[in-house]
């Protein structure tokens, strides 16, 4: 684990915001302060030991849409300027957002959501989202075993689109079934629309620290 | 009683008529198992016991009536052990899962967490403590589960087909664990064995009705089940 993974969910996220400000206001063409800024992301995902080359991969993931909407910038406006801003601009802002993924679970960025004011009923959707997705590929893994136990061949391209065209509807069906399951449960034990933390963090020095840090870097790399 | 049940009757959306007028009382002391076929309403009416359906007729838990208004507080009265484990335990690790129900009855963080501390160690599954539940084996799934469920220190204890999953050492562990308890208990179940090792009194389900109630040897010989 490394030392971002102990920092308080809060002093990560308003890090995060900080570095998403400055990517998103740093004007198109200035790629010395995108270069600036993507020195920062990567000083900090070598602190976090968040594994270089795999948060790059991981942020590389987003960059299909804003290809699409650059290359139709592009088109349009006969400019390349603001297509490579868009591109650069989603990757960083992906970067960052890999980081604080590998650094803190989920529970911990809902909650640190909530004590930033966020809507509460923002953060239970989105916590049930996540677990609904959860059951999803949970129940998806198994149908897939299912079918290669019966068909005897996971790897044929052609029938495994097949099979999955004809399976979506069972998947999210009996999903759906799943999710009501895991509703139940949580309503049988007492769940009435909020998640209590069983040890809710404290803002240490560190965090305070931490913060202003990384916000000083971000906004010192934006203004070059 | 503990549970009063009278006149319940449960259609699904898509029309199913899963409960048909079903009428059931039981005692503090009891432990009752339920049979029937798959689909014949065992575990609809369990989950109406719960307070997670709400049908026609009327549920009585410790006198007082199921109700939107009453149904947090009664649930308080009612563990519920879900058929597969996996929809049960729902955070990221066992030890807050297992504090989840104190936590969200309104008891203290640190009392919530020494609580399933106790509860974990008292069910032999301490070391899991830190553990995510999607990595347990199934033996561990349903003690912890099980966890789950008891930490909020229910009147009644429900349980859905305990023993899918378990293998026979595992589904030996369970009864054992079950006698322990003093609560009510209602189980579930197609395993006769293991029902006779829980459970003094059967009832049996078809199509949504009791066909059958009554001392477990006595139902059993009425099916013509063997026991021994």
């Amino acid at each position: 684990m490394g030392p971002l993974a102990r920092r308080d969910a809060r002093a990560k996220l308003a890090a995060a915001l900080v570095f998403l400000v400055c990517v998103g206001t740093t004007p198109a063409g200035n790629y010395q302060r995108m270069a600036a800024l993507a020195v920062v992301a990567i000083v900090w995902i070598a602190i976090a030991r968040a594994g270089l080359f795999r948060s790059l991969f991981k942020a590389s993931a987003i960059l299909p849409f804003p290809l699409s909407f650059g290359l139709i910038s592009w088109w349009v406006s006969a400019d390349p300027t603001l297509a490579v801003a868009l591109v650069v601009r989603s990757y960083l802002s992906a970067l960052v957002v890999v980081l604080l993924m590998s650094t803190t679970t989920l529970a911990d960025i809902f909650r640190g959501l909530q004590s930033f004011g966020a809507p509460a009923v923002l953060v239970l959707v989105l916590q049930s989202l996540t677990r609904y997705l959860q059951v999803v590929v949970d129940q998806g893994l198994r149908m897939r075993r299912a079918s290669i136990s019966r068909s005897g061949n996971a790897s044929r391209r052609h029938s495994l689109w097949q099979r999955a065209g004809g399976a979506l509807a069972v998947l999210f069906g009996k999903s759906y079934g799943r999710a009501e399951n895991v509703h139940r449960a949580m309503l049988a034990r007492g769940f009435q629309g909020t998640f209590i933390a069983l040890r809710p963090h404290a803002l240490e020095w560190r965090d305070f620290a931490l913060t202003a840090v990384a916000a000083a870097m971000s906004v010192g790399a934006a203004w070059r | 009683m503990i549970i009063e049940v009278k006149g319940l009757s449960y259609r699904y959306s898509d029309g199913t008529d899963a409960l048909r007028g079903v009428d059931f009382r039981m005692d503090a002391s009891e432990s009752v198992a339920l049979f029937g076929s798959n689909g014949s309403g065992k575990t609809t009416f369990l989950l109406h016991l719960a307070g997670l359906l709400e049908g026609e007729g009327s549920v009585r838990i410790a006198g007082e009536a199921f109700s939107r208004s009453s149904a947090p507080a009664l649930r308080e009265k009612v563990g519920y052990v879900f058929q597969d484990s996996d929809d049960q335990l729902f955070m990221p690790t066992v030890l807050e899962d297992v504090a989840f129900g104190p936590l969200h009855r309104g008891m203290e963080a640190r009392e919530a967490e020494n609580r399933a501390l106790e509860l974990l160690r008292q069910l032999g599954i301490s070391e899991l403590a830190g553990r995510a539940p999607y990595h347990l084996s199934a033996g561990e799934k349903k003690r912890a589960a099980l966890a789950g469920v008891l930490a909020v220190q229910p009147e009644i204890l429900i349980f859905d087909e305990p023993t899918t999953f378990l293998d026979p050492p595992g589904q030996r562990e369970l009864a054992h664990l079950l006698l322990a308890l003093p609560q009510a208990k209602l189980i579930a179940t197609h395993d006769v064995w293991f029902a006779r090792q829980v459970a003094s009194r059967a009832l049996f389900f078809e199509k949504g009705r009791i066909v059958a109630d009554g001392p477990m040897d006595e139902v059993a010989a009425r099916f013509d089940w063997r026991l021994h």
